[in-house]
């Protein structure tokens, strides 16, 4: 299987796509505001013509591409260009204001590396097993495994769980509108025939990520802002001796990053601090991070990249994606004729294995194109808003149209970015409405179809080793979120 | 990053309309609910189209109250100034419009006024630079998408 895959690889396009994804990757990621998932939703159209292989490998190169990307604004700017870099702007900006910014990158770079090849080959290790378990789960089982999904998103992707929860049930009502899984009756139609489809996941993506980012930067745009500088960068090399001092680190952050990258919904900011906490808890020197550590930099781009091959194991194996931007990854996947899930090694097994190997050898021109540009794409941070956000705009109304051919799909990325833009505002996080999206239907057709084996008997759910034991999984992440609950000291009341 | 959260005291924000949108919107669905799903039974029971979109919509109207009541004891966003908000409007209700008429006019023309509203919201006034720009673009992508994709655009 390897082999066959390996020469899958073999063809001129693959290289084609790996070398224009990590630069294009590079280059979005770069552009604070503008991130993995938008870039990989918009360049959804341009796989259409692709086959499986090339198309996929285009996309996760953007992915990987633009984690490093983001660190290049983060490292100089003190601005991530992505969320989970901002754990890299701490240190790494430190060192760019004493002209080290060249060598914070250098390590970066290398660290993203490191993570990328950690993640892979746990991904390559775990997936299929995983996917062959999932063989033998029925409907019981796959809707215990999605309702733990969806509260681990509520209790531990971050921010407050109230608001998590909120987005968790705006996502799964919003995939009720439709046919029934079941019955095939019409649901929250009104009587509208492009509504029997549903809200489709690219659009709402496209709408999510993309036009609510155009509308937020049109609010907070201040025409009299002063161009951003880019502090002076000394010639700096980084030695194979200095990355292998900080071996532990690398490997303890990839461990991380990998295994969180795992837990839906988590995505790659939460890892990337843990990290970074866990590198300065452990370092003699504690007191140097915050001012320029290496380790401080090294610590979150490692864990933030390895979150790729983590968040991709339960999205391939199980069709529950791990972050924003797997869930893009899976729609591809989809719209490709590649559906994750059990059945996907079993069906397409040459082609995921091609997959893998890419990005484990995707790590060569990532280096090689990341050595090359952070000079050049630092440049593109100057590219003026009133010129980038109406091609991100005509972008997004030709990506979501190029799902289906159908306007019905570019009004409804309309509505998703208006949503989006409100949402944003008020501090609800998006992650979770994407993933009560994807999983929604799929649980409630888990849930009834359990019931209707069962006879309506619900110790269908109790009647599995496997079920029973995400039960107590539940259960316990239920204990857990409670008991840090209590521990954490009261907000004192607003003035 | 943008900071998305400013304190502005504890009159009602930006947090509190999207809660109250939210909950508004939760019980419409529930109001509609029986006229927007039909059920034929043949006398079975247990769950059916009906039960999960109400447990669905019932659990966010709860989470959308307690997020109102628990707004009410901190700090909200405020909603914004006006002219922020026209900005952000204007590329939006540029984006119905172009929708409206791209099926007569053509996916060019809708994202041209797309694009060029956009770059007027953005504060560009250097009008044949901007809008040169944005006839480009919005070139670039339509025969970009319909000859080398071949997407069937309007």
């Amino acid at each position: 299987m390897l082999w066959h895959a390996f020469q899958a690889l073999l063809d001129i396009w693959v290289l084609v796509a790996a070398i224009s994804g990590i630069v294009l990757g590079i280059v979005i990621g770069a552009i604070p505001g503008l991130g993995p998932t938008m870039a990989i939703a918009l360049l959804i159209p341009v796989t259409f013509t692709m086959t499986p292989v090339p198309a996929m490998i285009l996309l996760l190169g953007v992915y990987q591409g633009a984690i490093f990307g983001g660190s290049i604004s983060a490292v100089l700017l003190n601005v991530p260009g992505t969320p989970s870099s901002a754990a890299t702007a701490i240190d790494g900006n430190a060192m760019a204001r004493k002209g080290n910014g060249g060598r914070a990158l250098r390590i970066a770079l290398f660290s993203s590396v490191f993570g990328n090849v950690f993640s892979c080959l746990v991904l390559m290790a775990l997936a299929e097993p995983l996917a062959r378990i999932a063989l033998d789960f029925g409907p019981a089982e796959m809707s215990v495994i999605m309702l733990f999904a969806l509260l681990v998103i509520v209790l531990f992707g971050g921010g407050s769980r109230l608001e998590a929860l909120i987005m968790v049930l705006v996502g799964i009502c919003a995939g009720i509108v439709g046919l029934d899984p079941i019955s095939g009756t019409p649901r929250f139609t009104f009587g509208s025939f492009p509504m029997e489809s549903g809200f489709r996941l690219i659009p709402v993506l496209v709408g999510l990520f993309a036009m609510s980012e155009v509308l937020i930067q049109a609010f907070d745009h201040h025409p009299d802002a002063a161009a951003r500088k880019i502090p002076p960068m000394k010639t700096s090399r980084v030695t194979l001796a200095e990355m292998w001092r900080m071996r532990t680190t690398l490997l303890l952050s990839s461990v991380i990053g990998t295994f969180v990258g795992i837990l839906p919904g988590i995505g790659s900011t939460v890892p990337a601090f843990m990290s970074y906490n866990l590198a300065r808890a452990r370092s003699g020197t504690p007191e140097a991070f915050g001012k320029g550590a290496d380790e401080g930099v090294a610590a979150p781009e490692a864990a933030n990249n390895a979150v790729t091959g983590g968040a991709l194991v339960p999205t391939l194996a199980l069709g529950i994606p791990g972050d924003a931007v797997t869930a893009v990854v899976l729609g591809a996947l989809m719209l490709q004729g590649l559906a994750p899930g059990p059945f996907l090694f079993r069906d397409h097994g040459v082609e995921v294995y091609a997959i893998f190997e890419a990005l484990l050898i995707s790590s060569i021109p990532t280096l090689l194109f990341g050595l090359l540009m952070f000079r050049v794409a630092v440049n593109v941070i100057r590219i003026r808003p009133g010129h980038l956000f109406p091609a991100i705009a005509v972008l997004a109304i030709l990506g979501a149209f190029s799902v289906d051919n159908s306007l019905f799909d570019v009004i409804v990325m309309l509505g998703a970015g208006i949503l989006g833009f409100l949402f944003r505002r008020s501090g609800f996080p998006l992650p979770p409405l994407l993933i009560g999206l994807i999983l929604g239907r799929p649980f409630e057709q888990s849930l009834r179809q359990a019931l209707l084996t069962s006879g309506g008997d619900p110790r269908i759910f109790v009647s599995s080793g496997i079920a029973d034991g995400f039960l107590v999984l539940i259960g316990l992440c239920l204990l857990i979120s409670v008991f840090f609950h209590l521990r954490k000291p009261k907000e004192a009341p607003d003035a | 990053m943008q900071a998305e959260r400013r304190t502005g005291g504890r009159r009602p924000g930006i947090g509190t309309l999207t809660s109250t949108l939210l909950l508004v919107g939760a019980l419409a669905g529930l109001g509609l609910l029986h006229g927007q799903v039909k059920v034929f039974t043949l006398g079975e029971q247990g769950l059916d189209a009906r039960s999960f979109p109400r447990w669905a919509l019932g659990a966010l109207a709860i989470a959308a109250a307690l997020r109102l009541v628990a707004g009410l004891r901190r700090a909200d966003t405020p909603i914004g100034p006006p002219w922020a908000l026209a900005r952000a409007g204007a590329i939006a209700v540029a984006m119905a419009v172009a929708l409206a008429l791209m099926p007569r006019l053509g996916f060019f023309a809708g994202a041209l006024v797309t694009g060029a509203t956009t770059s007027l919201a953005f504060g560009e006034r250097r009008w044949l630079l901007d809008l040169g720009i944005v006839v480009v673009l919005s070139a670039v992508v339509t025969f970009g998408a319909r000859w080398l994709l071949g997407i069937p655009l309007p």
